[in-house]
């Protein structure tokens, strides 16, 4: 707000300065990513290669897919599956991780059956998702919030288990109540922890939703790259492989800034601690 | 000391003023894989209301844990402690308690503000109370100006101090401290002195500080609890009669001062070579 | 100094074991339990009957299936490509990594292109390797180096980055080189840094080699598990479910036994008291 209400000409002034600096940091970030994309186009021009199509024809295919004609159809009920899978993930497995940080004997208890949950290949389970649940979005969803659900479960119980225990301490010495304690205190302390979770179920679940279109969908992401394949449309292929390559980006880009905004004073004090 | 069970150091309870605080044969132990590790064995004293009772004793000798036992944090192994007249089995709600390790009793995601109202937000204060109250303890322990700071952009002392504001704004009855002002430069250390015992006349507060620094004992209380022994017992309990106004200055140039700084410092000396011998012999 | 660190980690081996013990009771109900409420759901129909199966008829399925050859042979497979594409993951990332973490203009340059590739889910990529390579072990070996790299790469990048930063100063200032400076220096810095990558790795891995098998057929324990489902032997493929989900846990035992070894100074090993 400061800069606006400094007189203009000191504004610009700065504005200049800084302009050359900045692109230099931009010039530096990307350079690469233009290059890459520069040989992938030019090299692939001429091409006739049966598996690497010209870039340019994939890109004319991708935006004639994509912008936005299949989008309705096979985009967006697999966004929206996982989309609902990850928030079903959080709300089951952020208040279970919570209850088993802060229950040291329950924990002990069922540590084994979370172990197997956790370390069972989840693709393999997901035969026995359709024998039980059909082919439906139900299905889709459950698989995926079954395989997406544990590292929210197990970030959110290691964090809480992590709380410093001057903290417990002062809590119970000013009485807070279990509100005050779980959304003051608790969640709080092991939101980081929760968040490097969300992080990993969003890879898993992504894996596992486009496994599960490959094999038992009839329309979607998965489904599309693995049918273009399979009737040798390699351009299509390519471009669907594009598609989700830039989601995937995407979904992460988005969760970065939430994160970043959510524990901004989780990343301000790491950073102050790193410089001093 | 080895007297018979029961016996308390003469001026240890003083059951014909009005009591605040009680600690009856209080005993703890710490309970490890090794067994059983007695740290205070049959402590006894009382508070009374209004009264400044600094504790003292060497480095490890249990003070820390007397303090936790005290304010119900944990459960004494044996005997028991009263806050006016009720057993305590909780933190209570009149007692305000300043640990040790300050720095890890704030919350890192809230501002200094936000910290220190949170415990009367808690407890349903209304908002505008809440306010004022918070304002009013920044700018006792001279934090007005960093209320939107957050606790790692502080220093230790500035930490410190957020963490009395805290207790402060909280107006206990009996204010409970463990060795609050340990990490502060000297002239600091003096403000926050001055202003605890200025607070405590304000508000007419109980407060127990434990302290390993003789000096600042003796400047603040109108009694000292000298622990020794292992497990830890009351070896001694001095009054100090400098009057209820002090400054550092003129009081810690008093020939009384002297002397009562003299007895304390070759008690804990006592105490300390004790144990060494024991841990020795 | 040694004496006292020994005693210490008798009493945690003993605290733990005793902790265990007195567990183990309740630990087992639990999954008793949890075993009883599906044999339960699916005798009174609420799981349908023609996808679940009840306890006894897995239980069968898994006694036969664990004296055939086929079943080993079939984890064998998973687990050959799975090892050797860890190997190949720990033989790119971990100098690819170091690289990065030593040369932060490097890292930048790449950075986009880096976390472009590592957001991309490498399952889209099953059907260009299944063209490139048929369903065979060298796709799925393949793919498990596409997709488990990263997080080895990543780690190694973090754990040299973590070296430059603190501790070769100190390394520096007190002139400690060489094999010493490997020993004391490098390697309990960047260690833990590699087991984590290696340990999320090793999931990632074996998620991918069950998911292509599954996919494309390839010879291996989720080409079976697919392979019974179609052919409508159920108790079979829950059984098989059973065989992942223990060879899931024996590589997270592994490991965790791996970092408890080769860490047991880390502070990530320190019991948490609460
Ligand atoms: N959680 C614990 N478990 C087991 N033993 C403990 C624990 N906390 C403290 N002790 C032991 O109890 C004894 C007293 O510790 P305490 O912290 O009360 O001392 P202190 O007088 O406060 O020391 P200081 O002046 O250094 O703060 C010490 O011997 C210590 O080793
Ligand atoms: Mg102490």
């Amino acid at each position: 707000m400061a800069p606006l209400a400094a007189p203009g000409h000191v504004l610009t002034w700065r504005a200049f300065g800084r302009l050359p600096r900045l692109a230099l940091t931009v010039a530096r970030e990307l350079w690469f990513a233009v290059v890459v994309l520069a040989l992938w186009w030019v090299l692939s021009s001429g091409s006739t290669s049966f598996y690497f199509p010209p870039l340019s024809e994939i890109w004319a295919r991708f935006q004639e897919l994509w912008l936005f004609d299949r989008v309705p159809t096979d985009v967006w009920p697999s966004l929206r599956n996982f989309g609902l899978a990850i928030v079903l993930s959080c709300a089951v497995g952020i208040p279970l991780g919570v209850v088993l940080g802060s229950l040291r004997r329950v924990r002990e208890i069922v540590s084994p059956v979370l172990g197997f949950g956790w370390a069972l290949p989840k693709l393999a389970l997901l035969p026995a998702f359709i024998a039980v649940a059909g082919i439906g979005d139900g299905m889709r969803v459950s698989f995926i919030l079954a395989g997406a659900v544990w590292p929210i479960l197990l970030g959110a119980q290691d964090g809480v288990r992590a709380v410093d225990p001057g903290l417990r301490d002062m809590a119970r010495s000013y009485r807070f109540g279990r509100g005050t304690l779980l959304f003051r205190v608790l969640l709080p302390a092991a939101a980081p922890q929760i968040f490097a979770g969300i992080r990993t179920s969003l890879a898993i679940g992504l894996v596992l939703m486009i496994v599960g279109e490959m094999l038992v969908a009839s329309s979607g992401l998965g489904f599309f790259v693995l049918q273009s394949q399979q009737s040798y449309a390699l351009v299509d292929m390519w471009a669907g492989a594009l598609l989700i390559g830039m989601l995937g980006y995407l979904i992460t880009l988005l969760f970065t800034v939430l994160e970043r905004f959510v524990l901004r004073w989780h990343f301000a004090r790491r950073a102050m601690h790193a410089a001093g | 000391m080895t007297s018979i069970k029961g016996d308390a150091v003469a001026g240890a309870t003083r059951p014909s003023l009005d009591t605040v605080m009680a600690a009856d044969h209080v005993a703890f132990s710490y309970s490890s894989a090794a067994g059983a590790h007695p740290v205070l064995g049959d402590i006894s004293f009382t508070i009374a209301r209004g009264e400044f009772v600094s504790l003292v004793g060497p480095s490890g000798i249990g003070k820390t844990t007397l303090l936790r036992v005290l304010s119900g944090l944990m459960q004494p192994t044996a005997g028991e402690v009263r806050l006016d007249g009720e057993r305590v089995t909780e933190p209570p709600r009149q007692l305000a308690l300043v640990l040790q390790d300050y720095s890890r009793s704030l919350l890192p995601w809230m501002s200094i503000e936000r910290n220190v109202a949170l415990p009367l937000r808690s407890a349903k204060v209304a908002r505008t109370e809440v306010r004022s109250r918070t304002a009013a303890a920044l700018d006792a322990v001279g934090l007005a100006g960093d209320s939107e700071k957050y606790p790692w952009q502080l220093s230790g002392g500035m930490q410190q101090r957020v963490a009395i504001a805290r207790a402060l704004a909280y107006q206990p009855e009996v204010l409970v401290m463990d060795e609050p002002f340990a990490s502060v430069d000297a002239q600091t250390r003096f403000d926050l002195e001055d202003l605890v015992l200025r607070l405590r006349r304000e508000f007419g507060m109980t407060v127990l500080l434990v302290t390993h620094d003789i000096d600042e004992a003796v400047y603040l209380s109108d009694r000292i609890v000298v622990l020794a022994g292992k497990p830890a017992q009351v070896a001694d309990c001095l009054d100090v009669p400098l009057g209820p106004i002090r400054d550092q200055i003129a009081t810690k140039a008093l020939p009384e001062y002297a002397a009562l700084r003299g007895r304390v410092l070759s008690e804990i000396r006592a105490a300390s070579a004790a144990r060494t011998d024991k841990k020795v012999g | 100094m040694s004496v006292t660190v020994q005693a210490l980690r008798g009493v945690r081996t003993r605290t733990a074991g005793a902790g265990r013990c007195s567990n183990l009771a309740p630990q087992l109900a639990l999954v008793v339990l949890l075993l009883a409420s599906w044999d339960l759901l699916v005798r009174t129909g609420v799981l349908p009957a023609s996808g679940a199966v009840r306890l006894s008829g897995i239980a069968g399925a898994l006694g036969d299936v664990v004296f055939t050859a086929a079943l080993w042979t079939a984890v064998g497979d998973s687990l050959t490509s799975w090892l050797v594409g860890l190997a190949v993951c720990v033989l790119v990332g971990v100098p690819l990594g170091a690289l990065l973490g030593w040369r932060d203009g490097v890292y930048r340059s790449v950075r986009l292109v880096l976390e472009f590739v590592r957001a991309t889910p490498p399952v889209v990529l099953i059907p260009f390797v299944l063209l490139f390579f048929g369903p065979s072990q060298e796709m799925k070996i393949f793919l498990v180096v596409l997709g488990g790299v990263w997080p080895i790469l990543i780690q190694s990048m973090y754990g040299v980055h973590d070296l430059e930063g603190t501790l070769v100063h100190t390394a520096r200032a007190y002139r400690i080189r060489g094999p010493r400076f490997f020993a004391s220096v490098l390697m309990p810095t960047v260690l833990p840094y590699l087991l984590t990558g290696a340990r999320v790795s090793a999931v990632l891995g074996l998620l991918l080699t069950i998911g292509s098998e599954m996919v494309t057929s390839a010879p291996g324990l989720g080409r079976a598990i697919f392979d019974a489902q179609t052919s409508n032997d159920l108790a079979g493929m829950y059984a098989l479910v059973v065989v992942a989900g223990v060879i899931g846990l024996l590589v997270n035992t592994v490991f965790t036994v791996i970092e408890r070894k080769v860490l047991s100074w880390h502070p990530s090993q320190r019991p948490v008291t609460s």
